[in-house]
């Protein structure tokens, strides 16, 4: 069940991300940066195991993740619901090894911690359902 | 640089903390046998995520979590070839021991420098939160001794303005390394020829004349 509806969505999604992609470019002209990161967040595709559309959205996030320059400003108005999601994303960009997205995944990882605890990072360890 | 390590460190302690939730689990295919997880990865449903936390392209931290074991396997920057020597020979001195440190893997995971396994059974003997310290400890001893050994030798090289020096000068350190790294090897071998004859029994002890009926009745 769940292969037929990738197998058709997975244009779809890959088409709603490029999408995704052109708005969060325009916020971050705007230096909207904790807007540009909530929608990087908010369509992450659920359930999909289709590697194209992860890959897809990841870049996504991370091109919002880099832009960051004020990181306590944007976990105060990032709403809790995205912290889990945000974790996982992190955890993505410290396996990719490289040396600007590791400094700057490993400073939100700290500060999100603080915030959110131990019950995030165990949520994304066990999480294997919605992987990212 | 002291405050990326510092993150880093601190990363790796909080995943840690969160992953060390370790519970008894006997082996759930074979009866009476009480395995690590982690190590075997045999049932999906028993492991968790495993975690990769790099700090740049050349030093990375892996975590592997399972519901009875956990596996963190660490790999170290090596700027040079003499460090990079070095730091071989002190990992391999370490896991050579690895019963002294109990929670120490005698191999490392492939493409890692050193490996630490631990199990519900050193949780439930030892502190959880003193063994996640031992591994910061252990990561932030290497990294100091091997900032001093560099300034050490870039100390050196100012003094003599010669860059071949350093080798001179660690090659009788090396020689004495290597003559205990033989000595260590020999001792290894005593050690692991008696686990194996306690086991097997000496191999050629017992060997059967392969003669036929004919035979023994012409000599007889």
């Amino acid at each position: 069940m769940a292969e037929f509806v990738e197998a058709d969505n997975a244009e779809a999604i890959i088409a709603r991300i490029e999408t995704k992609s052109r708005k969060i470019e325009s916020l971050l002209k705007q230096y909207k940066h904790v807007e540009a990161l909530k929608t990087a967040l908010e369509g992450s595709p659920p359930k999909t195991r289709d590697e194209r559309c992860k890959s897809a959205n990841w870049i996504v996030v991370h091109r919002a993740l880099m832009a960051i320059k004020d990181i306590d400003g944007m976990l105060n108005a990032l709403d809790a619901e995205y912290y889990d999601i945000l974790m996982k994303y992190l955890y993505r960009g410290l396996s990719t090894g490289d040396r600007p997205t590791c400094d700057q995944c490993l400073k939100i990882h700290e500060k999100l911690t603080e915030r959110a605890g131990l019950g995030c990072i165990l949520r994304c360890l066990t999480d294997t359902i919605n992987t990212v | 640089m002291a405050n990326s390590l510092r993150l880093y460190l601190a990363c790796i302690k909080n995943t840690l903390e969160a992953a060390m939730c370790l519970q008894n689990f006997p082996c759930q295919e074979v009866e009476r046998h009480n395995k690590p997880e982690v190590e075997l990865k045999t049932s999906p449903e028993l492991l968790l995520n495993p975690v990769l936390i790099c700090r740049n392209e050349a030093e990375k931290c892996l975590i592997e979590t399972s519901i009875n074991s956990l596996r963190i396997s660490l790999k170290v920057k090596q700027a040079d070839e003499l460090e990079n020597i070095l730091t071989k020979k002190f990992l391999r001195f370490l896991s050579m021991r690895a019963e002294a440190f109990q929670v120490l893997r005698r191999k490392p995971v492939q493409g890692y420098d050193i490996s630490f396994l631990i199990t519900n059974y050193h949780c439930e003997e030892m502190q959880k939160q003193k063994l996640i310290d031992f591994i910061i400890q252990f990561m932030e001893a290497r990294y100091r001794e091997r900032n001093k050994g560099l300034e050490g030798i870039s100390e050196h090289k100012r003094k003599t303005r010669c860059y071949r020096v350093p080798e001179t000068v660690h090659v009788k350190q090396q020689l004495s390394k290597d003559i205990a790294k033989v000595k260590d090897d020999q001792e290894w071998e005593i050690i692991e020829t008696r686990k194996a004859l306690s086991r097997t029994g000496p191999v050629d002890a017992y060997k059967p004349k392969n003669t036929s009926i004919e035979e023994e009745l012409k000599v007889s």
